[in-house]
C-alpha cells in the first residue's frame, strides 16, 4: 500500500513502518504465545469464512449431483468441465460479460475524468462555496441507492433508455462520487504546488496544467479510484435488474437471477454458472489487488 | 486549510485565483451536473411524491385536508407505519445496526490491529479478506443460500456430524433466518479493517516510542493510545456499516425473501415490493424514511465520535 | 367460403405489400423476440420450444420468433414493469390479473382480438366461457386461450403406495393419508408454493361452501380469508405438512419438490398433467432408483380436480408495431391449429371439448399410459374448481403465502392466525 498511494502522510508512514519492523523480533513470553495463538485462530477463521464459500462453490461445480447431495465436503473425483460446457452453450455469458464491461467500464472511464477535474480544483484552488460543494458531494456516500429507485426508473423511461446499455451506463456514471473524490483529492493535494506555479510562469494554461502536469502525476489515484468504481458497477445488481429486461442487455450479476430457477434441478450446473459469474471479479481483483486495497483504506480518510 | 485564507479581511481571493474561477467552475460542472441529475432531482422528486397518491399510471395527486392529515398529505406515511411488515423491518434494522456497530466493526478493528502488527502472513490475510467484497452481492447471497441449504449445505451437514437429527431451516424459520442473514455480512468487515489500519499507520512513531520508554505493555498501548487515535476510522466504519444495513437488499431478497412470515423484512424490501405493486407514493415514503435514517445516523456518529474535532 | 377467399386474397395482398416494404428495410424477415419462461428446464418448454421452432419453420423467410428466457417466478412482475416502461413484448401470456383488469383493460393497452376470432371462425374451437371471460364490457376480446382444459390432480409412486382397486376419487384425504402411512408428500414453501397450493385447493373444495368460494373469486380476488372453510382446510394442511411433509419442504422451490418426488423421498406430488413428460424418460432428473414407470396419475383425494378456465392467455399489447401484431396474430392462429392443439395435449395433457380428435392423436394418446390415466381419472362426480392461487392477489399468491407457510408448519401460527395474516396482506397490497 505504501508504494501505491502517494498521500500526504506517506513519508511519515514509511518511517513508522521502518521503525516497527524492528519490533518483530520480540521475546516469546507466555503472554505473547497466548496472544499469538488467539490471533492466528482468529485470522484463520477470517480466512476461512472469506474463501471457503467460494472454494466450495468451485469444487461443487466439478462434482456430480449425487456427490453434492451425498458428501458436500469431498473434493471432486475428476476435473470434469461438462457442466461448464453445457452452461456456456445454453447462456451467452460472453455477451453478459461484454455488457457488464461496456456499462461498468464505459461509465468508469468517463466519470473518473469528471471526478478528477472536480477533485483537482477542490484540492488546488480556493473559490466560493468550495467546502460546501465538497461536503455535499461526499455526503452522497450516505444515500442508499434504492431511495432513488422510482425517480430514476421514471427518468430513464422518459429518456427512452429503458432496456438499453446506455441507460445503465448513465446511471452508473453517478456511482462512486464520494469515494473517488476522497481518493483523488488527497492525491492531487500531495502534488507539490510549485509545479503549478512553475507551469503558469512558463505560460501553461489552466487546462494544460491539469491535463499535462497534474493528471499524469495522479495516475496512482486515478487507478485506485477507477478500479473500485469499476468493481462497484461491475457487481451492481439492483439497477441492472430494474432497468434492463432483454437478454441482449443483461449483465453478469443479473444473469444470476435468471438461471436461478432453470438450473435448480441440477446443482452442478448451478455451481458452474455461479463460478462463471464470480470469477471475473476475483481475477480483476487479483490483477489490481494493491489498488483495490489502497482505495478502500483511502476512502475512509476524511477530508 | 481554506479557512485560514478566508480569515483575511478584504479580498478573500487573490487576483490570480479570481481569474481562474471560470475554469474552476467549468471543471466542477460535469460532476455537479451528475450530482444534480442523479441525486438532487431524484431525492427532491422522492420527497415531493412521498406525499402524493401516485401509482405510476395517473399523475401524482396531492390533497390536503387539515382535519385528516394522516389520510391526505401523510397518507403514504400512515400506510407505511401501519403495514404488517413495518414493525419487523424497523426491529430488524435496529438489531442489525447494533450488531454492525459492535460485532462487525469489532471484528474489522481486530483484523485491522492484527494487520498493523504485521503478524507473519498479514499480507495474505489482507488479500483474502477482500475477496467477498469484490464479487457481486447477489452472487454472495446465493452462495449463502446454498451454504445454509438443508440438503446440500455445508453448515447443516457439519452440524449433523455432531447432532444427526438436526435440520435447522436457516432461512425459513424464526429466529434462525435473522441470524442466517446476519452471517451473510457480519464477518466481512474488510473495509473497517483497512480504514482502521490506515489510521494506525498514521500514528506518529514518537508516540509509541514514548510509550515504550514509560514501560507500557502492548495491550495498554492499544487501549490508551492506538484505539482512541483511530476514533475517526472507527466512527467512519460505524457510519458506513449502519448505512449499509439501512440499504440492505440482496442479502434478504435473494435468501429469505423477508420470511418466514415477515420476520426478516427490511425497508428496502418494502420499497421494492411497493414498486412492483405500483404503489409509488408508498415506495417513495419508504425511501424518504431510509434517507432520514441515514442523515440521523450520520449526525449521531459525528457527535459521539467527535468526527469534526482534530484527533491530534 | 366467400369470406375466406376474401381473407386469403387480402392476406396475400398484405403480404406482398409488406414484403416489398420490409424487403427495402431488411432482408424481408420480421424478427421478434418473445420473453417467456417456457424454455430450458421449465416443464412448459417440452411443448413450447418445439412449437416455436415449427412456427419459425412454417413461416421461414417471413417471421422469426426468438425466445428469451425469463424465470416463471419473475414473469408477471417483469411484464408489469415492462408495461410501466411502455416496452411490452409483442405477445404476452397472461400476467397479473389485477394489473390487467385495473390498468391494461381500462387504459386500452391491448389489441382487440374479436376480429381475429370472427375472421377465422375460431368460435368453432374456442371454449365459450373462456371467450366470455375475456370479453370486455364494450365487446372487445382481450386475450385468446388455447381451448384445452386441464384439470390438475396428483401423481404418486406406485412402488411406494398401493391404493388397491381404488382411486383417489373413492378416497377422502383422511383415508388417503392412512394409505400413505409414513410416506411423504412433496410440498414446497418457496416461489409460489405451487404443489402446496394444489393440496390446499382440494382441501378447501371439500369443505362446506369451499367449492363455491373458490369458483366465485377468480375475477374479484379474495380479500377475506377468515372463513370457516379456509381455516378448516388450513388446519388439515398444517397437520399434513407437519406429519407427511418432505424433509426439504421448507424453502423448497418447485425443482426441490420435483427432485424429492423423483428421488423417491416423496411418494406423492400434486401437479398438473404437464409433468408426465418428466416421467417418460430419465433426462438426468431421476435418482436414487426412481423409475418413471412406477408413477401413477390420479385426481386429488375427495375426488377433486383443479382447473381454472377463467383466465387470460395470449394477448397483444397496443404498443406492438403493425408488423409485430401481424406476427403475434399468426402465432396465435398457429397454436390453434388442430395438430398443434393435439401436440399440446400429448405433451401436457388436457381435453379440448370442441375438437374432434384425429386418428393420429388417439393412437398416440393411448400409448402414453400415464397421461391417459391422469386425464381419465376425472369422472362425472369430480368436483372441478379453480385453484387457490387463482383466488389470491398476485403478491399473496406469488410470495406471501409461501413466506407464511414455515410459520404454519412450526406451529407459530395457528390456522386462524394464518388466515388473519393473509387477510391483512390482501388488504395491504390493494392498488393505490
Amino acid at each position: 500500500m505504501q508504494t501505491t498511494v502517494n498521500t500526504a502522510g506517506h513519508a511519515r508512514k514509511l518511517a513508522a513502518a521502518a521503525r516497527r519492523s524492528g519490533r518483530s523480533i520480540k521475546p516469546m513470553t507466555p503472554g505473547r504465545v497466548v496472544y499469538l495463538i488467539l490471533a492466528y485462530l482468529f485470522l484463520l477463521f477470517i480466512v476461512l469464512v472469506s474463501v471457503y464459500p467460494i472454494v466450495w462453490v468451485i469444487m461443487s461445480s466439478f462434482k456430480s449431483n449425487a456427490a453434492i447431495l451425498g458428501n458436500p465436503f469431498s473434493l471432486p473425483d475428476t476435473w470434469n468441465f461438462d457442466a461448464y460446457v453445457s452452461v456456456l452453450n445454453q447462456y451467452s455469458f460472453g455477451r453478459y460479460a461484454v455488457n457488464s464491461l461496456i456499462t461498468a467500464g464505459g461509465s468508469t472511464i468517463v466519470s473518473i475524468v469528471f471526478y478528477a477535474m472536480a477533485a483537482y480544483v477542490i484540492a488546488k484552488y480556493n473559490f466560493p462555496l468550495k467546502n460546501f460543494i465538497y461536503v455535499i458531494l461526499t455526503l452522497t456516500l450516505l444515500v442508499p441507492g434504492h431511495t432513488k429507485t422510482q425517480p430514476i426508473f421514471q427518468m430513464i423511461m422518459n429518456m427512452g433508455l429503458y432496456d438499453t446499455r446506455t441507460g445503465l451506463w448513465l446511471v452508473y456514471l453517478s456511482g462512486g462520487i464520494a469515494m473517488s473524490l476522497f481518493v483523488l483529492k488527497a492525491n492531487f493535494a500531495s502534488i507539490p504546488r510549485d509545479l503549478n506555479e512553475a507551469a503558469s510562469i512558463d505560460g501553461s494554461g489552466f487546462f494544460r496544467t491539469f491535463w499535462q502536469i497534474n493528471l499524469p502525476l495522479a495516475r496512482n489515484g486515478l487507478a485506485t479510484a477507477g478500479i473500485l468504481m469499476f468493481l462497484g458497477n461491475w457487481n451492481e445488481y439492483y439497477y441492472a435488474a430494474l432497468l434492463t429486461s432483454s437478454e441482449q442487455n443483461r449483465t453478469l450479476p443479473v444473469s444470476l437471477a435468471y438461471f436461478n430457477q432453470a438450473f435448480s434441478y441440477d446443482y452442478t450446473r448451478m455451481f458452474a454458472a455461479l463460478t462463471i459469474v464470480v470469477l471475473p471479479g476475483i481475477i480483476i481483483y487479483a490483477l489490481f489487488q494493491e489498488q483495490v486495497t489502497a482505495s478502500v483504506a483511502a476512502s475512509g480518510v476524511k477530508g | 486549510m481554506s479557512t485560514v485564507r478566508r480569515g483575511r479581511k478584504g479580498g478573500k481571493y487573490t487576483l490570480m485565483e479570481k481569474r481562474s474561477f471560470p475554469w474552476i467552475y467549468a471543471f466542477l460542472f460535469p460532476t455537479l451536473l451528475l450530482f444534480a441529475v442523479f441525486y438532487v432531482e431524484p431525492i427532491f422528486q422522492t420527497f415531493v411524491t412521498s406525499f402524493a397518491r401516485f401509482n405510476g399510471y395517473t399523475p401524482p395527486q396531492w390533497s390536503l385536508d387539515f382535519s385528516d392529515l394522516g389520510g391526505t398529505i401523510f397518507r403514504n406515511y400512515t400506510r407505511l407505519f401501519s403495514m404488517n411488515s413495518f414493525g419487523p423491518a424497523i426491529r430488524n434494522l435496529l438489531w442489525w445496526s447494533l450488531i454492525a456497530m459492535t460485532v462487525h466493526v469489532g471484528i474489522g478493528t481486530a483484523v485491522g490491529v492484527l494487520l498493523y502488527n504485521r503478524l507473519r502472513g498479514w499480507k495474505f490475510v489482507r488479500i483474502v479478506y477482500m475477496v467477498p467484497n469484490v464479487i457481486s452481492g447477489a452472487a454472495w447471497a446465493m452462495i449463502y443460500r446454498f451454504m445454509f441449504n438443508d440438503d446440500i449445505g455445508v453448515i447443516n451437514n457439519l452440524i449433523r456430524r455432531l447432532d444427526p437429527s438436526s435440520h435447522i431451516q436457516w432461512f425459513y424459520s424464526s429466529p434462525a433466518a435473522f441470524w442466517a442473514i446476519t452471517f451473510t455480512w457480519v464477518f466481512y468487515a474488510v473495509i473497517v479493517a483497512l480504514v482502521v489500519m490506515g489510521d494506525l499507520m498514521a500514528i506518529p512513531a514518537s508516540l509509541h516510542e514514548a510509550c515504550e520508554i514509560d514501560g507500557a505493555s502492548g495491550f495498554q498501548k492499544l487501549i490508551h493510545i492506538d484505539l482512541p487515535l483511530c476514533r475517526n476510522a472507527i466512527g467512519t466504519s460505524v457510519l458506513l456499516s449502519v448505512t449499509s444495513r439501512i440499504a440492505m437488499y440482496e442479502n434478504i431478497a435473494l435468501t429469505s425473501r423477508g420470511g418466514p412470515g415477515n420476520d426478516t423484512y427490511g425497508l428496502a424490501l418494502i420499497l421494492t415490493k411497493s414498486i412492483t405493486d405500483f404503489n409509488y407514493g408508498l415506495a417513495n415514503a419508504t425511501a424518504m424514511l431510509m434517507f432520514v435514517f441515514g442523515i440521523v445516523t450520520m449526525q449521531i456518529i459525528n457527535r459521539v465520535f467527535r468526527m469534526n474535532d482534530p484527533v491530534y | 367460403m366467400k369470406l375466406f377467399q376474401k381473407l386469403v386474397s387480402l392476406a396475400l395482398i398484405l403480404m406482398m405489400a409488406l414484403s416489398l416494404v420490409s424487403f427495402a428495410a431488411a432482408d424481408g424477415v420480421v424478427e421478434v423476440t418473445l420473453p417467456t419462461y417456457k424454455t430450458g428446464e421449465n416443464v412448459g418448454a417440452i411443448f413450447f420450444e418445439p412449437l416455436v421452432e415449427r412456427f419459425n419453420a412454417a413461416y421461414e423467410g417471413k417471421y422469426h420468433i426468438t425466445l428469451e428466457e425469463l424465470t416463471q417466478d419473475m414473469y408477471t412482475d417483469k411484464i408489469k414493469q415492462l408495461g410501466a416502461a411502455n416496452a411490452l413484448p409483442f405477445l404476452i401470456e397472461g400476467g397479473d390479473t389485477e394489473w390487467i383488469k385495473q390498468v391494461v383493460i381500462p387504459n386500452d393497452m391491448f389489441v382487440d382480438l374479436s376480429g381475429l376470432i370472427a375472421d377465422n371462425n375460431l368460435m368453432d374451437i374456442l371454449i365459450d366461457s373462456q371467450v366470455a371471460y375475456n370479453t370486455t364490457e364494450d365487446g372487445k376480446v382481450f386475450s385468446i386461450c388455447v381451448p384445452v382444459t386441464r384439470p390438475m390432480g396428483l401423481y404418486y409412486n406406485g412402488s411406494m403406495i398401493n391404493l388397491g382397486d381404488k382411486t383417489c376419487a373413492d378416497l377422502s384425504w383422511d383415508e388417503f393419508i392412512a394409505v400413505l402411512g409414513d410416506n411423504k408428500i412433496a410440498f414446497m414453501t418457496g416461489e409460489n408454493a405451487w404443489t402446496t397450493q394444489l393440496v390446499l385447493g382440494s382441501l378447501i373444495a371439500v369443505e362446506e361452501g369451499g367449492a363455491e368460494l373458490l369458483s366465485s373469486h377468480t375475477i374479484d380476488k379474495l380479500m377475506d380469508y377468515n372463513q370457516p372453510c379456509i381455516i378448516n382446510a388450513v388446519a388439515k394442511l398444517q397437520k399434513m405438512m407437519q406429519e407427511n411433509g418432505t424433509s426439504n419442504q421448507i424453502g423448497a422451490v418447485y425443482a426441490d419438490a420435483a427432485n424429492a418426488f423423483m428421488s423417491g423421498n416423496a411418494a406423492v406430488i400434486a401437479n398438473g398433467s404437464w409433468m408426465v413428460g418428466d416421467f417418460a424418460e430419465d433426462g438426468g432428473k431421476w435418482s436414487n432408483g426412481f423409475n418413471g414407470a412406477d408413477v401413477r396419475g390420479d385426481v386429488l383425494p375427495g375426488n377433486v380436480a383443479l382447473a381454472n378456465n377463467d383466465g387470460f392467455q395470449y394477448w397483444i399489447p397496443a404498443s406492438a408495431t403493425a408488423e409485430q401484431q401481424e406476427v403475434a396474430k399468426a402465432f396465435i392462429l398457429f397454436t390453434l391449429q388442430q395438430d398443434n392443439i393435439e401436440a399440446y395435449m400429448l405433451a401436457e395433457g388436457g381435453v379440448a371439448p370442441k375438437l374432434t380428435p384425429s386418428e393420429e392423436y388417439v393412437a398416440a394418446a393411448s400409448k402414453n399410459k400415464l397421461l391417459y390415466e391422469y386425464v381419465n381419472a376425472v369422472n362425472a362426480d369430480t368436483i372441478i374448481v379453480p385453484n387457490v392461487g387463482d383466488i389470491m392477489t398476485s403478491s399473496i399468491g406469488n410470495t406471501e403465502f409461501g413466506n407464511l407457510l414455515p410459520l404454519l408448519i412450526s406451529g407459530e401460527l395457528t390456522p386462524e392466525a394464518f388466515c388473519q395474516q393473509l387477510t391483512v396482506l390482501a388488504q395491504e397490497t390493494a392498488l393505490d
